[in-house]
C-alpha cells in the first residue's frame, strides 16, 4: 500500500514522518501505510490548530492521557481480538458493522487501532485517519466523564472553553479614528438639545434682544443708598440735618421718635382716644339728623330767607375775597361765570316748566300769576344774556338804567314794578353785587319764585343794600385809587366783573394811563375806529368774543375818558345796538325764513335744468352712450371663424349660393365667454382688456413662500396701515420681526436663556433643555451698557 | 316749540389732561376708504425708494495704521472699545464714539496674526509672527510708563491665530496645530492635531464653549472638543476655508468664508453636506462675522468689498464698497447689532451702517410707527417688480461687476453641459 498524498494526511501524520514514522508503522499493522477510509478512522481527530502555539500545547498535553484511557477502557470486542490473526474478512466484518451502528444513529466510537503492544504510547501514534474532520472539545470531555480524578483537568478544560482568544492591539490611527467617532457622536448628540430652542426661534414672531432683559421694577432703597455718599455741600447739609433729628437714612421706615410714639400708647390714651371718637361720631349723627330735618322743611319762606342768608354771606365772602386777594376772586368770578353759562345752556327760567305752563294758562286773569311769569322770563332773559354788557349797564346805570336792559322785557314789560331787579332804585345797606351772586345760585332753586310777592320783598331789600352802596361807592369813589399797585389789579379785577360797579365815571380819567400797561398781552390791538366799527356793524359777533375786546371796549373807553359823556356814547349806542340784535334774534327764530328760501332754490334749479335743457337740445347724450357700450360689448365678443376657401362653391358659377347647412359646416361658433362685468349696469363700461401700464406693476407667478395664487392674493388684500386698522391691530402688524435695544450689547445665547426653568445655570452639554419660549425674564443679570 | 340740538358727550373730545394725544375720531368704515391696495403699494413703492434715497451706510473711516490692518477684536463689555491689529506689528485701540485711536502699542515684530480679548474685557491676547504669544492689558500704563505685556509665551512654531474661551481662563492658538493654553501656564494643556498641516483660525463655539472648529491649509475644516482633547470630525471642501465663525444663537451651525468666492453654512451635526452655500462675493472670501442676534452674517472679500447676508438666504442682501476701499482682510459685526466694522489693506478701519438706510439716534414713537410700517409694506410688497427692481438696485464698481457678469455666465455654461450630459446619458 502506499500512503496517501501529502494532501491526504492530516497535519501530525506529516509532522510525525520524520523522526518517528518506524514507531508509527510499527503501531500499525505490518508497519504498512494503509489507505484508511474517513469513515473507518477509529483515532481520535484532533486537527484543529496544530501547528499554533497555544492549541498546539494544549493538545500535546491532553493527547497522552486520552491514549491511555482508550487503552484501559479498551471493551470494546475488536480491541480483544487484536492480536488475533490478520485478515480482510474480518476488517471487512468490523466495518460493516460499524457501518450497521452508525446507521442505527449511535455515536460512533473510534478506536485505536493498536496491532502490536508497545510500552510507550507516543502521542504521535494517534492516527491520521480523521484527517479532515475536527476534534471537538466535547469528544475528549466525553471519554473523562466517568474518572473523578481528571475532574480539575475538565475544569480546566471548561474554563478554557470559555475564554476567547485576545485580539490585536489596533493601530494607532484606527484607535484614533474610533475615539473621534464616539466622540463626534457623543458632541452632536449633545448639541442636538438646542433643536428646539433653534427651531423655536426661526419661527418666532417676535425676538427681543438681548435676551436677557432687566426686570422694570422699584429697586430697593437700600440697595440704592449703599453706593452712595453726599458730595455737594447741599447734599451734606442736607445729612447732618437729617443726622440731627435721627432720621434713618439707609432704612428710612420710622424714625426713632415716630417709633416711640407707636410703642407709647397707654391704655388710658387709647380710652380717652375711643371716648372722642365716640363723641365725635354722635355729634356727627346729631348733625345729619337737624340737617335732614331742616332739609324737609317745606315751608318755601324759610328756605328762600336761608338762601339769601347764605347768598349775602357767599358776597360778603366774595367782597372780603376781593379785598384780601383779588387773585382768588377772580378765579371765584369765573366759576360764577361758569355757573352761568350752564345756566344759560340749561334754558331752565323759562316758560317750559310745569309751573310755568299752569302759571301761563291763568296768566289771563290773573295779575300775579301774570307778574310772575314776566319775571319768570326776565330773569331767564338776564341769566342768559352775555356778560360783557353788564359792567357798562352798571355805569351808566344812573343815566340809562332802563335803556340797558333787554328790550323784550321793557317790551313784555313797561311798567317795572318789582319783578326785574334792575328797575328798581332803592337804595339799600350792603350786596353791592347781588345780582350777581344770585345768578348761579338761583337756577339751581327755581321753584323759589313760586311766590313772587314775598321774593319781590326780599329781592327789593336786596337790592336796596346796593344800590345805597353804589351811592356810597360814588361819594368815596375819589380816596380808592390811591395805591397806584393796588388800583391797578382792582382795575383788573373791576373790569372782568360782570355786576360789579367799578366806580363812578370820575374815577375812570385817573386810571386811564395805566391801562395800556396790564392789556398789553391780552389781544390784538385795535384802534378806537375799529372798535367802533366792531360795534355797530357786527354787534352779534362781537358778543360771542370773550374776554379781550371786552377789556379792549373798556380800555377804549378809559382811553377816551377825558371827554366823559362824549365818548361814552358810542359803547352806549353800540350796547343798545346788542341789546337790540339779540332781541331781533328770538324774533328770527319765528319766523319761517327757510322753507320759503328752500322753495326758492327749488324753483331756481328747476329754472337751471330748463336752461341746460335747452342748451343741449341737439346732442342725446344717453343714446350716444349706449351705443357706443354696444359697439364696445360686440368689440369684446369672440368672432365666429370662417373656414370657407376661396372659390368654395362657385364650381357652378358665381352668384350661386351654397345651402345653408353647409355653410353652417364650415363656420365654427365661438363659445360664448363669461358675462361682461358690466353686465348689469347700464350707465358704466368696464374695459376688461389688460392694462400694460398696470400689468408693469403686477406679480406674473406666484413667489415662494405661497403655494397657490389665492394664498398670495390674501397677503396682499388684508391692508396693514392705521388708514384701515385700529391702532392696536396697526401695531400689532407692524411689530419688527427683531427688536434690540440701542446701546446695549446682545450675548450670545445661553442654557439659562433658553430653559428658565433650569435652576442651575449648567455649563457643557448636561442641562437638558426645555422647549421654552427664548426671552424669558428670569434669570435676571446686571446689564452691561455701552461706554 | 321743541328744538333739536346736537348733544355730544364730552367725553369724547376732551383731553382728561394736557399730555393726553387729542383724540381724533376715525371710522373704519372700509367704504370710506376705497382702495386700500393701490394706496398701500403706492406707500411701499415710495418708502422702497425713501430707504433706497435714504441708504448712506458709511460712518466713519479710522485712520492711523502704518500698515494694513491684519486682524481686529470686539470689546466684550464696551460697544464703543475695538481693537486692531497691523501687518507691522502694532496693535491700536480705538474709541468709536470719539473715532479715534485711544492706544496705540507695538505688540509684535512683523505680522500680527491674530488678536481677542478675554471675556471679561479686562486684557487681551496677541500673537505675531515672532512665534510669541502676548497678553496685554486693556488699560495702558501711566504718563511715562511703558507698554509691557502682561505676560509673554515663546513658542516653538508660528501662529496664526488665537481665539479665547468665553467663559474659563483658556485660549487657544493655532499654527502647526491647535493648542489648548491655560492663562496661568507656559506650556499648552493640550494640543489637538490632525494631519500635518498648517492651520489658519481657530474658533471657539460661544454657546457649547468646549467645542472648536479651525480651518487647515489642506482644505478642510476640524472640529475638536476641549473636553474630551479630541478632534471630532473632517470635512475637505474644494479650495481652503479661510476662516469660520459659530452662529452665537444657533450652537451647532458655523459658517465658513471659502478661497472659491462662497461661504458655506454647515450644521456640525450633519457635516456631509452644507446646509446653505453664500454666493456672491467675486473672489476669495476673507473673513466672515455673525451679527449677534444670529440672523445674519457679513463677509469681507479679496474683491474689496463687504457683504452682509441672511443665513437662510444664498444671496447677499447687501454690498458695501468704498472707492478707496482694498482688500478686507477682517470684519467685525458689533455687539448692538448695529455697525459693522472692516479693516482692509489699505490700513483703515471703516465703521459701516448694518441697516444702510437706518436713521440713527433716538427715534419719536410716531416716528418708529412709520418706520415699522414702511419696513412692513416693503416686506409686504416684495414680490412685485418695481418694488423688487428698486429694492435690490446696488452700485457696483465696475471690476466687481464685470467679474460677477463673468462668473455668471461660467456658471450658465457649466450647467448647460450638465444637463446636456444629462439628457444624453437619459436618452
Amino acid at each position: 500500500m502506499r500512503p496517501p498524498p501529502p494532501w491526504q494526511q492530516s497535519e501530525p501524520a506529516r509532522a510525525a514522518r520524520g523522526g518517528s514514522a518506524s514507531r508509527l508503522c510499527a503501531g500499525r499493522k505490518c508497519g504498512t501505510w494503509r489507505p484508511a477510509p474517513r469513515s473507518t478512522c477509529s483515532y481520535p481527530r484532533v486537527q484543529a490548530g496544530w501547528g499554533a502555539g497555544l492549541d498546539a500545547r494544549r493538545s500535546s498535553f491532553l493527547g497522552r492521557p486520552m491514549a491511555e484511557e482508550d487503552l484501559f477502557r479498551s471493551d470494546h470486542p475488536v480491541s480483544a481480538s487484536e492480536d488475533e490473526g490478520d485478515g480482510n474478512e474480518e476488517r471487512r466484518h468490523r466495518q460493516l458493522l460499524e457501518a450497521v451502528s452508525s446507521l442505527a444513529g449511535r455515536k460512533r466510537r473510534k478506536l485505536t487501532e493498536r496491532t502490536e503492544a508497545s510500552l510507550q504510547v507516543s502521542e504521535f501514534n494517534l492516527s491520521c485517519e480523521g484527517a479532515r474532520e475536527k476534534l471537538v472539545l466535547p469528544e475528549l470531555l466525553g471519554s473523562i466523564r466517568a474518572s473523578s480524578s481528571l475532574g480539575i483537568v475538565k475544569k480546566q478544560l471548561n474554563r478554557v472553553k470559555q475564554k476567547k482568544s485576545v485580539e490585536l492591539p489596533l493601530s494607532k490611527e484606527e484607535s484614533a479614528r474610533v475615539v473621534r467617532e464616539a466622540a463626534y457622536n457623543k458632541s452632536s448628540k449633545a448639541i442636538a438639545k438646542w433643536e428646539q430652542v433653534v427651531l423655536q426661534n426661526r419661527r418666532a414672531e417676535q425676538l427681543v434682544f438681548p435676551l436677557k432683559q432687566e426686570q422694570m421694577g422699584v429697586a430697593p432703597i437700600e440697595e440704592v443708598l449703599t453706593g452712595w455718599k453726599a458730595r455737594t455741600p447741599l447734599e451734606q447739609e442736607i445729612f447732618s440735618l437729617l443726622h440731627k433729628t435721627q432720621q434713618p437714612v439707609t432704612d428710612p421706615l420710622l424714625t426713632p421718635l415716630e417709633e416711640a410714639s407707636l410703642r407709647a400708647m397707654s391704655l388710658e390714651e387709647a380710652q380717652l382716644r375711643r371716648a372722642e371718637l365716640q363723641k365725635a361720631r354722635a355729634l356727627q349723627s346729631y348733625y345729619e339728623a337737624k340737617a335732614r330735618r331742616k332739609k324737609k322743611i317745606k315751608s318755601k319762606k324759610y328756605h328762600r330767607v336761608l338762601q339769601k342768608g347764605r347768598s349775602r354771606r357767599a358776597l360778603k365772602e366774595f367782597e372780603v375775597l376781593r379785598k384780601l386777594d383779588p387773585e382768588a376772586a377772580l378765579t371765584k368770578l369765573e366759576e360764577i361765570e361758569k355757573s352761568r353759562i350752564q345756566e344759560r345752556m340749561s334754558l331752565k327760567h323759562q316758560n317750559k316748566g310745569k309751573w310755568a305752563r299752569s302759571r301761563a294758562i291763568m296768566a289771563k286773569y290773573n295779575l300775579e300769576d301774570r307778574k310772575a311769569i314776566q319775571e319768570q322770563l326776565a330773569r331767564n332773559k338776564e341769566l342768559t344774556q352775555k356778560m360783557p354788557m353788564e359792567p357798562e349797564g352798571e355805569e351808566e346805570g344812573d343815566m340809562a338804567g332802563e335803556g340797558l336792559l333787554p328790550d323784550s322785557i321793557n317790551e313784555v314789560q313797561p311798567s317795572t314794578d318789582g319783578a326785574n331787579p334792575w328797575m328798581l332804585g332803592k337804595p339799600s345797606s350792603e350786596a353791592k353785587d347781588s345780582g350777581m351772586q344770585e345768578d348761579p345760585k338761583d337756577p339751581r332753586d327755581s321753584v323759589v319764585q313760586e311766590d313772587a310777592g314775598n321774593e319781590m320783598s326780599e329781592e327789593e331789600i336786596l337790592l336796596q343794600d346796593f344800590e345805597q352802596r353804589r351811592c356810597t361807592q360814588q361819594q368815596t369813589g375819589s380816596p380808592e385809587p390811591d395805591g397806584a399797585g393796588e388800583a391797578e389789579e382792582a382795575h383788573l379785577f373791576v373790569e372782568l366783573l360782570s355786576n360789579v360797579q367799578t366806580g363812578p365815571g370820575v374815577e375812570q380819567p385817573a386810571q386811564g394811563p395805566e391801562e395800556p400797561l396790564l392789556f398789553e398781552q391780552l389781544g390784538r390791538r385795535c384802534t378806537l375806529e375799529e372798535i367802533d366799527a366792531l360795534g355797530q356793524e357786527e354787534g352779534a359777533e362781537e358778543q360771542e368774543r370773550p374776554w379781550p375786546t371786552r377789556t379792549l371796549q373798556k380800555s377804549e373807553e378809559e382811553g377816551s375818558a377825558g371827554d366823559g359823556h362824549t365818548a361814552k356814547k358810542a359803547p352806549k349806542q353800540k350796547m343798545i345796538n346788542l341789546q337790540a340784535v339779540l332781541a331781533g334774534e328770538s324774533h328770527v327764530i319765528q319766523c319761517p325764513a327757510q322753507p320759503v328760501s328752500v322753495q326758492d332754490e327749488e324753483e331756481e334749479a328747476a329754472d337751471q335744468r330748463l336752461v341746460i335743457k335747452e342748451a343741449f337740445a341737439g346732442d342725446d347724450v344717453i343714446a350716444d352712450f349706449l351705443r357706443e357700450k354696444r359697439k364696445v360689448e360686440q368689440a369684446g365678443k369672440p368672432q365666429a371663424i370662417n373656414l370657407v376657401l376661396p372659390g368654395w362653391g362657385e364650381w357652378g358659377g358665381t352668384g350661386l349660393q351654397p345651402s345653408a347647412r353647409k355653410r353652417k359646416r364650415f363656420l365654427i361658433k365661438p363659445v360664448p365667454g363669461p358675462p361682461r362685468r358690466d353686465h348689469h349696469l347700464p350707465h358704466v363700461i368696464i374695459s376688461q382688456q389688460r392694462n400694460i401700464l398696470a400689468a408693469a406693476h403686477q406679480v406674473n407667478e406666484v413667489p415662494f413662500p405661497f403655494e397657490r395664487r389665492q394664498q398670495f392674493e390674501r397677503s396682499i388684500r388684508a391692508p396693514v396701515g392705521p388708514t384701515w386698522n385700529t391702532q392696536q391691530a396697526f401695531q400689532k402688524l407692524t411689530a419688527p420681526r427683531i427688536l434690540t435695544q440701542p446701546g446695549h450689547i446682545i450675548q450670545p445665547i445661553s442654557a439659562e436663556d433658553a430653559s428658565p426653568q433650569s435652576t442651575v445655570p449648567t455649563r457643557g452639554g448636561s442641562a437638558a433643555l426645555a422647549p421654552t419660549p427664548q426671552h424669558s425674564r428670569h434669570h435676571q443679570r446686571p446689564h452691561k451698557k455701552a461706554r | 316749540m321743541r328744538v333739536k340740538v346736537l348733544s355730544r358727550n364730552p367725553d369724547d373730545y376732551i383731553r382728561e389732561t394736557k399730555q393726553d394725544l387729542q383724540r381724533v375720531p376715525r371710522n373704519y368704515d372700509p367704504a370710506l376708504h376705497p382702495f386700500e391696495v393701490p394706496r398701500e403699494y403706492m406707500r411701499a413703492l415710495n418708502a422702497t425708494k425713501l430707504e433706497r434715497v435714504f441708504a448712506k451706510p458709511f460712518l466713519a473711516s479710522l485712520d492711523g495704521h502704518r500698515d494694513g490692518v491684519n486682524c481686529m477684536a470686539k470689546h466684550p463689555q464696551s460697544l464703543s472699545t475695538v481693537l486692531s491689529g497691523a501687518c507691522d506689528g502694532e496693535v491700536k485701540i480705538w474709541n468709536l464714539t470719539k473715532r479715534e485711536c485711544i492706544r496705540t502699542l507695538q505688540a509684535h515684530e512683523g505680522f500680527v496674526r491674530g488678536i481677542c480679548t478675554r471675556f471679561c474685557g479686562t486684557s487681551f491676547f496677541t500673537v505675531g509672527d515672532d512665534k510669541t504669544v502676548k497678553h496685554w492689558k486693556m488699560e495702558g500704563p501711566g504718563y511715562g510708563g511703558e507698554e509691557e505685556p502682561l505676560h509673554t509665551i515663546l513658542g516653538k512654531t508660528l501662529y496664526t491665530g488665537i481665539d479665547h474661551h468665553w467663559k474659563e481662563a483658556v485660549f487657544a492658538t493655532c499654527g502647526h496645530q491647535v493648542d489648548i493654553w491655560d492663562e496661568q501656564r507656559n506650556s499648552p494643556i493640550c494640543s489637538l492635531t490632525w494631519g500635518v498641516d498648517s492651520i489658519s483660525s481657530v474658533k471657539f463655539n460661544p454657546i457649547e464653549t468646549h467645542l472648536l472648529g479651525s480651518c487647515a491649509s489642506d482644505r478642510n475644516i476640524v472640529l475638536y472638543d476641549m473636553r474630551q482633547s479630541t478632534p471630532l470630525k473632517k470635512v475637505i471642501l474644494d479650495m481652503r476655508t479661510n476662516t469660520l465663525c459659530w452662529n452665537p444663537m444657533e450652537a451647532f451651525i458655523f459658517t465658513s468664508a471659502n478661497e472659491d468666492h462662497n461661504l458655506y453654512t454647515f450644521d456640525m451635526r450633519f457635516l456631509e453636506s452644507p446646509v446653505m452655500v453664500h454666493m456672491d462675493h467675486v473672489s476669495a472670501v476673507l473673513d466672515v462675522d455673525y451679527s449677534p442676534t444670529g440672523k445674519e452674517f457679513v463677509s469681507a472679500s479679496f474683491d474689496k468689498s463687504i457683504r452682509i447676508f441672511p443665513v437662510d438666504k444664498g444671496r447677499s442682501r447687501e454690498v458695501y464698497h468704498t472707492k478707496r476701499m482694498q482688500h478686507v482682510i477682517t470684519v467685525k459685526w458689533t455687539s448692538d447689532n448695529k455697525y459693522i466694522l472692516c479693516g482692509s489693506d489699505e490700513m483703515n478701519i471703516r465703521l459701516w451702517k448694518a441697516n444702510a438706510s437706518e436713521k440713527l439716534g433716538v427715534l419719536v414713537p410716531r416716528e418708529r410707527a412709520a418706520m415699522n410700517y414702511n419696513q412692513k409694506l416693503k416686506e409686504k410688497f416684495q414680490h412685485h417688480p418695481q418694488i423688487k427692481r428698486i429694492a435690490r438696485h446696488r452700485h457696483l464698481p465696475k471690476p466687481i461687476y464685470n467679474q460677477a457678469k463673468e462668473l455668471r455666465i461660467m456658471r450658465e455654461a457649466r450647467r448647460r453641459k450638465y444637463d446636456s450630459l444629462f439628457v444624453f446619458i437619459l436618452s
